[in-house]
């Protein structure tokens, strides 16, 4: 018994299971990224803020087109030489597909790491800086720096989570209560138990139950001791035998002093001490003051004003499209070069000093809409300290947004994350079936050839579709 | 190219699949089997429990919303663990919990895999005369992913968060946001039922192109489309809606995901305020995009919901009443048509959101539009029992209780298709009213049916006839009880997420029912005035006269398997179509010669016939008309 | 499909010159984004769309044989470009026709 028409097409539909399978399975993929584009368009078309054009490299989406382009070429013809049963041809031109795939997949690679390696602050006057972190100092340039002396847990929230940031955890004991504890996830793990039982208990005594709630009592008595260090509030003030060294990044505090610092509700667990630093490290390329200017200068005003109103009757109108307009506008090139030179004339030392910047030689003032960012290149290039790139260093409470070029940093990068991750992912998929093809289908070809080429063509039909999506998402993201 | 040639590159390129032909071991043969039949029979069970648990999770709501504050009693608490309940009261948090994983589970993992997966599997190859799927092994693999969603799901309550909590639509940003108070995101129920629908999209996808290639190239000699049961047809119909529809659904679970892991802003707003601080992400994203993206799958499931039990009627039927299907083929173009609308009215759960008039009256219209092959479907059945000699077999029963329950279910969803009207009853319980209506007395009743009915081919045994009244009357009376005081309710404004059942609006859920010393209120509470919110009351005890009558139902399943009345045929009911042609039960490959269709699928009582049924794989015995060589598409 | 190793043969030229087309075209496409702006946004992204169409076209119908295929096989895709492209249009339109009090 067999389950008829694997090979051979049915003679009413013409067409063999695979195939209609495929093609199937092809429908859902349309509709996938169907679903993807449609989302591209509707974050697109109700975006709230300038839309980012051109900051992705061309160059680099331009050659993985070339390179999907002539993949896709390679698995017809790689199809082609099992109908003429040209078992190495076959394989020749699978080979170079795969290598296509691979190129194809080490230089997204290159652009994503790029993209993780760029950062980018939005300050609380609106202005924005760009750049990479501090070389030497790493991860630490976007951590808050913090000497403990004492840790605050918190018996029903808490977790040993807030350990991975202590840098010397090996050297330090912690003490409560002249006791030394083992703070791990058990422990902890054992406090939450203790209180629910607690709970229970106390539940228990409520409803008259009492000779209940006292097993549970003499329980926690014997089990739970831990549960008598925390207080009434269900705290536990713990003090380190040396100041903890802790490096916690900006995105899992909550709020710091001089003296303190909270942990995200997440963790919730306060530390007590003396705070080392709270600042960002940034080597800038770039800089970007325009929605700084628009507030604070009343030319930059004049500008837009003159610009804008007079092409209006309607004066609420006119009022409506400022709005659109300061946040949607190229701005016409010479009229902000102009009004910037005269500014900076008037203020030499405003950009400055103002600002909570001090040290960096150049500022590059840069239309939004300009050039590609160099990201790429400066993680291609493995690093390296930037000697032309000024380093800043800014206050995190100047620090209103702060992410990196990835997907969190708009939801344009996070969609061009999403659909370029989707469609690597397809990639890798093919590669995995194609390369199975090619290494270890010489045993259905010797048996049923005709098999093996039904394989290929569908395995093909897959491919060419990925290559399809690409052909679309390269246009809607490096080029328009 | 000649029959010769097909067998011998068939058994040339068979050796890999080898298993198939000496009796496979336990694993293969339980577990990571490739036959249709057992695959359908682990989506069967698998399905049955999470509808059992969905129903215990609905019991716990229902109790909180009768008695608010008061302790579960001891038979609900039974199973929950001081994780959820210290002191046995339900709070709105667990509320939430229970009510978000109550629609999850019924809907994904409870109706879906039932009606599609489990009836599908088994009943479909087995109608159109083929031996198996046209892809076994992606099969399993396709009830694997369900099985592991399922797992994930359940597996959610146990994390420190407890599982989801934003109702089954886990609308963004509220869904984006909650539970990321824990130290690990990734561990929480949120995030797991992204994940967790991820396979289960998945599964329903490899299931809905299995099916569909099944069904268009397997079918057997002389099965010409015209000669497909409707429930092929339905189950096509689906396969397609699930293909086509779920992919949004799996883009907008990607992107939620984003949202909470890699703290993306697809779904999140500009200047979002979580508790007065703002959400420290960059915003300008649309929540609407969200909406959109889900319903634009939400809408094609209740279909997906729906048709399977209307096929299992539009089976059980002409069975019963030994009479043709009425109107075959304006169901089948009914069906199809439906198929097609249900793809362009999902903005109707999206009145509420801001749409202008041009839009929304463009939903209103196809919504409007849409209930006319509803109609037709359900016309088409209730015709079919005019003039037929109807036997009331247990089936039957479920069968036409399905039309009238279904029938209201249709009807209630008629007035929320004008947006007019459905802004003052979006979010209340007319809402539930209307698709628990269509789903629970309606799909469920019709999924039972179709379990009463293919029980013998599948055990051999009949299920006992006494214990199935049992299930089915008290069922009747307990649904209703339950779903019709909701249209009451909703009208009046309840909205439909108070944990409390509206303790805290007195002003709409006081209001009285009957006034005190009327008829009612001297028979049911000693005269004094009944309000709108003892209604709760009285649906909660039709929820329990449900669960009571659920227990003959496991009674009578896993008992008649072992102790029921063997049967002496394998076609007891003397149906027509090609899965009663089978040896009982069906083997592995399920037929013991090549299945030939020699004729359409309802072909009862036909004039001049000495039996009342004339089955497809009997020619007819005038002429001896041979079957079609190559069957024609279409 | 191709009946005859003679016409396979032929086949393969047409894939070259197709696959050489595409690369061509790519070109084209990033020469008009880049230094042959139409002046009119919209415009510009027409045509780049345009192009990109007439690329995936060549692709699907000659590369993945849809120039000779079955019916059944336009009849599902027909269907599934009908609901993607109709998803599409109606999600803009819903967003550009915000309620106006
Ligand atoms: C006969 C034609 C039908 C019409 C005109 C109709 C109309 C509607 C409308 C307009 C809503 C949205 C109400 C609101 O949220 O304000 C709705 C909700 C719903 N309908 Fe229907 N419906 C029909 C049939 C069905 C069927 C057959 C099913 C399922 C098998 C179904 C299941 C649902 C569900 C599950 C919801 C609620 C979703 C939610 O908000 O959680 N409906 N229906
Ligand atoms: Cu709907």
């Amino acid at each position: 018994m067999e389950i008829p028409y694997t090979v051979t097409a049915r003679p009413d539909t013409g067409l063999w299971n695979a195939k209609v399978g495929i093609w199937l399975f092809l429908a859902s993929e349309v509709m996938l990224f169907g679903g993807l584009f449609s989302s591209y368009i509707f974050l697109r078309l109700g975006a709230d803020y300038p839309w980012p054009m051109h900051e992705l490299g061309v160059l680099l989406g331009f050659i993985n087109t070339i390179i999907l382009i002539a993949s896709s070429v390679f698995v017809v013809y790689a199809w082609v030489a099992l109908k003429m049963r040209q078992w190495r041809r076959f394989q020749f031109w699978m080979a170079l597909v795969l290598l296509c795939a691979g190129g194809f997949l080490v230089i997204k690679s290159f652009e994503y790491r790029g993209k993780f390696a760029h950062y980018h602050a939005r300050l609380s006057d609106d202005s924005i800086v760009s750049g990479h972190l501090d070389h030497d100092l790493g991860k630490k340039a976007k951590s808050i720096l913090f000497d403990a002396s004492h840790v605050v847990l918190n018996a029903s929230s808490g977790s040993h989570f807030f350990l991975k940031y202590l840098e010397n955890r090996d050297d330090i004991r912690f003490t409560a209560g002249g006791e030394e504890l083992d703070l791990d996830r058990a422990w902890f793990a054992n406090v939450k138990d203790g209180l629910r039982l607690r709970t229970k208990a106390d539940q228990l005594a409520a409803d008259g139950k009492q000779a209940a709630a006292d097993k549970i009592y003499q329980r926690l008595e014997e089990d739970y001791k831990v549960l008598d260090l925390f207080d009434g509030s269900g705290q536990l003030k713990v003090a380190l035998s040396q100041p903890g060294k802790f490096v916690v990044p900006r995105s899992k505090v909550l709020d710091w002093t001089d003296d303190t610092l909270n942990f995200t509700r997440a963790l919730s667990t306060t530390l007590e001490g003396k705070l080392e630093s709270a600042v960002l490290k940034l080597e800038i390329d770039e800089l970007d003051l325009r929605e700084y200017l628009r507030r604070d200068d009343p030319r930059e005003r004049a500008v837009a004003d003159a610009e804008i109103f007079k092409h209006f009757d309607d004066e609420a109108d006119g009022t409506k499209l400022l709005a659109d307009f300061n946040h949607h506008r190229d701005p016409k090139v010479e009229a902000w070069e102009e009004a910037v030179s005269e500014w900076k004339a008037k203020n030499p030392d405003k950009v400055y000093e103002e600002k909570p910047f001090h040290d960096f030689e150049r500022v590059y003032l840069k239309d939004l809409h300009a050039d590609t960012h160099e990201g790429e290149v400066h993680a291609a290039s493995g690093g390296g300290a930037h000697e032309d790139h000024p380093t800043v260093t800014i206050p995190f409470e100047e620090v209103e947004f702060f992410s990196n070029f990835g997907p969190r940093k708009n939801p344009f990068y996070a969609i061009y994350f999403t659909m370029t991750g989707l469609h690597g992912l397809h990639v890798l998929g093919g590669m995995l079936v194609l390369g199975y093809f090619m290494v270890r289908g010489r045993r259905l070809y010797l048996k049923n050839p005709e098999h093996m080429a039904n394989r290929v063509e569908v395995g093909g039909l897959f491919w060419h579709f990925v290559d399809l999506v690409w052909i679309f998402l390269f246009p809607i993201f490096y080029l328009m | 190219m000649s029959t010769a040639a097909i067998a011998d590159s068939h058994a040339a390129d068979h050796g890999h699949d080898d298993h198939d032909h000496h009796e496979a071991g336990f694993w293969r043969k339980y577990f990571f089997s490739t036959d249709h039949k057992m695959i359908g029979m682990q989506y069967g069970y698998t399905a049955l429990f999470f509808l059992a648990f969905g129903f215990y999770l609905m019991l716990c709501m229902r109790w909180s919303i009768a008695f608010p504050g008061e302790q579960l009693p001891w038979y609900l608490r039974l199973f929950l663990v001081d994780k959820f309940v210290s002191n046995g009261v339900m709070d709105g948090g667990l509320y939430n919990m229970f009510g978000a994983m109550h629609g999850t589970i019924m809907v994904f993992l409870g109706i879906v895999p039932l009606g599609f997966a489990a009836f599908g599997n088994y009943v479909t190859p087995l109608q159109i005369g083929a031996i198996d799927m046209a892809f076994p092994r992606l099969n399993m693999a396709s009830f694997w992913c369900f099985f592991i969603g399922g797992i994930m799901m359940l597996g959610s309550f146990f994390m420190p968060s407890g599982a989801a909590q934003v109702g089954w639509t886990n609308y963004s940003p509220l869904a984006t946001t909650a539970q990321l108070d824990y130290p690990s995101v990734f561990w929480t129920g949120q995030t797991m039922w992204l994940l967790s629908m991820v396979f289960i999209i998945t599964s329903s996808l490899l299931g809905a192109v299995n099916f569909i290639a099944t069904i268009i190239n397997l079918r057997a000699k002389g099965l010409t489309w015209m000669r497909l049961p409707f429930f092929v047809w339905a189950m096509m119909v689906t396969g397609f809606l699930l293909l086509l529809a779920f992919p949004p659904l799996e883009v907008a679970a990607i992107m939620q995901l984003m949202d909470r892991l890699a703290y993306s802003s697809f779904f999140v707003p500009q200047g979002l305020l979580i508790d007065g601080q703002p959400f420290n992400v960059s915003g300008g994203g649309s929540p609407l995009l969200y909406q959109h993206l889900f319903w634009f799958l939400a809408h094609p499931e209740v279909y997906v919901l729906l048709l399977p039990a209307i096929a299992i009627v539009a089976e059980v039927i002409p069975a019963n009443t030994r009479k043709p299907l009425w109107g075959y083929r304006s169901m089948v173009y009914g069906v199809l048509v439906l198929g097609f609308l249900s793809f362009i009215v999902w903005a109707h759960h999206m009145y509420m959101t801001g749409m202008g008039a041009w839009v929304s009256a463009f939903f209103q219209t196809t919504t409007v539009l849409i209930s006319v092959p509803s109609v037709i479907l359900l016309t088409c059945l209730l015709i079919s029992l005019w003039g037929g000699s109807i036997r009331f077999t247990v089936p039957m029963l479920w069968a036409t209780a399905f039309l009238p329950m279904f029938g209201i279910g249709g009807l209630t969803g008629l007035p929320l298709a004008f947006n007019l009207i459905d802004l003052h009853l979006h979010d209340t319980y007319y809402v539930i009213g209307h698709f628990h209506y269509v789903v629970a007395p309606g799909v469920l009743f019709g999924l039972f049916a179709g379990i009463y009915h293919w029980f013998p081919k599948q055990t051999g045994r009949q299920m006992n006839t006494f214990l199935g009244h049992l299930h089915f009357w008290p069922s009747l009376v307990g649904m209703n009880m339950l779903f019709a005081p909701m249209m009451v309710q909703g009208i009046a404004g309840f909205h439909r997420r108070w944990y409390d059942g509206g303790l805290s609006f007195p002003l709409t859920t006081e209001k009285p029912l009957f006034e005190a010393g009327t008829f009612f209120s001297k028979i049911f509470a000693n005269g004094e005035v009944i309000t709108l919110r003892d209604l709760n009351i009285l649906m909660t005890y039709g929820a329990g006269v449900l669960a009571l009558a659920q227990i003959p139902f496991i009674i009578n399943f896993f008992g008649s398997q072992v102790f029921g009345k063997k049967t002496h045929s394998d076609n007891p009911w003397k149906a027509t179509t090609f899965d009663w042609a089978t040896p009982t039960p069906p083997p592995h490959g399920n037929f013991t010669s090549e299945p030939v269709a020699y004729k359409g699928p309802y072909e009862y009582s036909v004039p001049g016939d000495s039996d009342d049924f004339s089955p497809q794989w009997e020619p007819t015995k005038k002429e001896d008309s041979k079957p079609e060589e190559e069957p024609a598409l279409v | 499909m191709a009946d005859s190793p003679e016409e396979l043969q032929k086949h393969m030229k047409t894939y070259t010159i197709v696959g050489i087309t595409l690369i061509l075209f790519t070109f084209i496409t990033v020469g008009v984004a880049e230094f042959a702006k139409t002046g009119s946004f919209a415009l510009d992204v027409a045509i780049g769309l345009l192009i990109a169409t007439f690329k995936a076209g060549l692709v699907a119908f000659i590369f993945m044989h849809l120039n000779h295929e079955k019916p059944m096989i336009y009849r599902i895709l027909v269907f599934t470009l009908f609901f993607a492209a109709g998803g599409m249009v109606l999600f803009i339109l819903a967003l550009k026709d915000p309620i106006s009090l």
